[in-house]
């Protein structure tokens, strides 16, 4: 898609800083509400869960109880640790919802992800070669990455990744990748791997050592429910980030591309960047309203249960300057992001 | 539950590592409160909270607040402040008010008064006496603040100007319940002379006691405070101690004039009301200000202190009573010289914590936020 012209740009920039700073302005009790609200439900659902877990393997408060777990993760960590982290709400000037302080029921350290993700992947969005999130240094998601063998088990890697999602974004910043092709060294990364050990050993803990104990003869049960709901987060979390990057429209952009780029140029590379999903205002909630990742990566500190009121406005000026606005069903977007992982483990033919 | 002052003990670090593994928080009630407070709104995992029990009007632009503070709060004595928090508009605000009741109110009736003044295009001190009533609760920290009468054996003289009357009223009441014993008189400046908060009130315990003193002057009528008249009121000053408190300017003028009249430095005790005043002719050069997290960098304007500068310029660092006493923006400085306008003091050129709303930037200075 040829590149918009700079007089369109300029547009989109002043659009769309009209609507961020328009929210900005009406920011206040119903936003608190929301995170209030969420933040009481999530704690329920884990108090319950835990508490349910406690009867062993009684089938129903056993599947009830891991359900609740699970649930109170995915809140925890999409709705409120990811947008809290992102300092949507710091302007609560709340110690217990800020960004400089809050961190998250996942094993990666928060100090690690703003840097990574705040930092690294929203301001270099699916640029080739900055943005590690892109396809995470383990799959090849377009034919503008080299092929290689190793890639023709992406799906498998794919599926791991996803089973094991909280361990792989805390060793995000590790950048394994960097390592093997000798570009940075381990011992770059000694003060990371410390921050990580910690707390990975105090999730560890939490959900596998500390609560199965308690519960004397049912430790099994427990441990297996926290497993449990530990997986259902993971899968859960590991879709919604997928869908909102890699769905088969969704473009890359190179180095050079984006050298001294305005500020238009970064909205326009974050709208062509980034998809959503449609979906119940459960589902929304549920994907911490990243479902609107479009929005999210146009306005990554505006409280995000605001996204569904800009999307009209933010839809309206993509159409008036002719950029693409990428959004279908969940299962459209998911199975695009399937198909396209699945066709890029394979070579592309060689055509002229 | 847990000695949480002390935060070097064996047991307090073990409890926040257990805490911090559960719940990813210092404290697991903090993480419990948004499930309790709905219930209990008086509960609070760090702070302590305090009922409402009337809001009462004193004069066209001041009002008292009397609150009932839960019972785990620790009591003050005359002269001290607490920091009063509530939430506007979703937001925590926060700001220091004396408490100008006596302590005896406290004791027998679990109550205490904080006397308010509206300021003029204030975001808070109006709006808030709007907002409270009889249902309403609000935060509360501890007492703080050393402005209590240090020698109870010396004799005192009191300069109060407008609301800096609070601590003093405070003081006076508490030594009607056990009648004064040293002897103590009180300078009380308002514009106008029917603009004294409590002239009823001063006039009976004043009347009732033949150790004290009290003249209600008004400037508008008598002028400023002046040697003259303190040594009318008053002419033994040298043998008194001095406490002043009120608007800056006041204080600053006072100061000067108790200098030159060779009280004792350390004879004179200040409460200010607002921050500081920055001399900006001390400073040698305009500072620069980089801001490592957010990757922005903004030049000092006139007469803004850092917290100003980083909300100018669209950073959000947590912030609270914006005089340099809640230290809740506190931040890490990584480098450069900061002036304290608080403490009248320049800062170490390396790593620190330094409070934004009380720092100015001396050359070029770099803030982790």
């Amino acid at each position: 898609m040829p590149k918009p012209s700079a007089e369109k740009l300029l547009h989109l920039e002043q659009s769309m800083n009209a609507i961020r700073d328009e929210v900005i302005a009406d920011l206040g009790d119903r936003d608190a509400k929301h995170i209030h609200k969420i933040i009481r439900i999530q704690r329920s659902c884990e108090v319950s869960g835990r508490l349910l877990l406690m009867f062993g393997f009684n089938p129903i408060p056993w599947v009830l109880g891991a359900c609740l777990l699970g649930l109170s993760k995915i809140l925890e960590t999409m709705e409120i640790g990811h947008n809290v982290m992102h300092g949507q709400y710091d302007w609560m000037n709340d110690p217990n919802i800020n960004s400089k302080t809050y961190d998250w029921d996942t094993a990666c350290p928060g100090e690690s992800w703003k840097e990574t993700h705040n930092h690294e992947h929203h301001t270099y969005t699916n640029i080739l070669g900055k943005d590690r999130d892109y396809g995470y240094d383990l799959l090849r998601l377009t034919h503008k990455e080299k092929w290689h063998p190793a890639n023709l088990f992406q799906v498998i890697y794919y599926g791991l990744l996803s089973v094991f999602f909280q361990w792989g974004v805390a060793l995000h910043e590790l950048n394994f990748g960097g390592i093997l092709k000798g570009e940075i060294s381990l011992k770059e990364k000694k003060p990371f791997l410390k921050q990580f050990g910690r707390k990975g050993a105090r999730q560890i803990f939490k959900d596998y050592i500390f609560f199965p104990l308690i519960a004397g003869p049912f430790f099994l049960p427990v441990l297996l429910g926290n497993i449990v709901a530990n997986l259902i987060r993971n899968l859960w979390t590991s879709t919604i980030i997928f869908c909102g990057h890699f769905p088969g429209e969704v473009e890359t952009f190179s180095i050079e591309e984006c050298e001294n780029e305005t500020k238009g140029h970064w909205y326009y590379r974050q709208m062509l960047g980034s998809a959503n999903f449609q979906g119940s205002t459960l589902l929304h909630t549920l994907s911490g309203n990243l479902s609107f990742q479009v929005e999210h990566h146009l306005f990554p500190d505006l409280p995000a249960h605001r996204f569904a009121e800009i999307s009209p406005k933010v839809q309206k000026i993509a159409k008036e300057l002719g950029i693409p606005y990428h959004t279908g069903s969940f299962f459209k977007q998911y199975g695009s992001v399937l198909k396209r992982i699945f066709v890029h483990s394979f070579p592309e033919p060689k055509t002229a | 539950m847990l000695n949480t002052q002390n935060k070097n003990t064996w047991l307090y670090k073990a409890y926040t590592e257990f805490s911090m593994a559960l719940v990813n928080n210092a404290n697991i009630k903090s993480y419990v409160e948004p499930l309790i407070q709905p219930l209990f709104p008086l509960w609070s995992a760090n702070d302590y909270r305090a009922q409402v029990e009337q809001v009462r009007s004193e004069s066209k632009n001041c009002y008292t607040l009397v609150l009932k503070p839960t019972k785990k709060w620790p009591g003050f004595q005359p002269g001290q402040y607490v920091e009063l928090q509530v939430i506007k508009n979703g937001a925590k605000v926060s700001r220091c008010f004396s408490i100008s009741s006596a302590p005896e109110l406290y004791t027998q009736f679990g109550r205490i008064e904080l006397t308010i003044r509206a300021q003029n295009k204030g975001r808070i001190t109006p709006w808030l006496q709007q907002a409270l009533n009889e249902s309403s609760t609000v935060g509360l920290s501890a007492a703080q603040g050393d402005f209590i009468i240090k020698d109870r054996s010396r004799p005192i003289l009191m300069i109060a100007g407008g609301s800096g009357i609070t601590p003093f009223r405070s003081y006076l009441h508490s030594q009607a319940h056990t009648a004064l014993t040293q002897k103590a008189s009180l300078l009380y400046y308002t514009r106008y002379q029917n603009e004294h908060l409590f002239k009823q009130e001063l006039n009976r315990i004043s009347d009732g006691n033949k150790n004290l003193n009290t003249h209600l002057i008004s400037t508008a009528e008598m002028g400023h405070f002046s040697l003259k008249q303190m040594k009318q009121q008053c002419p033994d000053y040298l043998d008194y101690d001095i406490y002043i408190c009120g608007p800056n300017s006041m204080i600053v003028e006072v100061n000067k004039l108790l200098l030159k009249a060779k009280v004792n430095e350390n004879n004179i005790y200040i409460e200010r009301f607002g921050p500081a005043p920055v001399d900006f002719s001390k400073l040698k050069k305009a500072g620069t200000v980089n801001f490592s997290q957010s990757r922005k960098s903004a030049k000092l304007g006139s007469n803004t202190n850092l917290l100003d500068l980083a909300e100018n310029n669209g950073l959000q660092p947590e912030s609270g009573c914006r005089m340099g006493i809640c230290h809740k923006c506190s931040c890490r400085k990584k480098s450069g010289v900061v002036y304290n306008t608080l403490t009248d003091s320049y800062s170490d050129t390396g790593q620190e914590d330094i409070q934004l709303c009380v720092s100015v930037p001396v050359g070029e200075v770099t803030i982790e936020l």
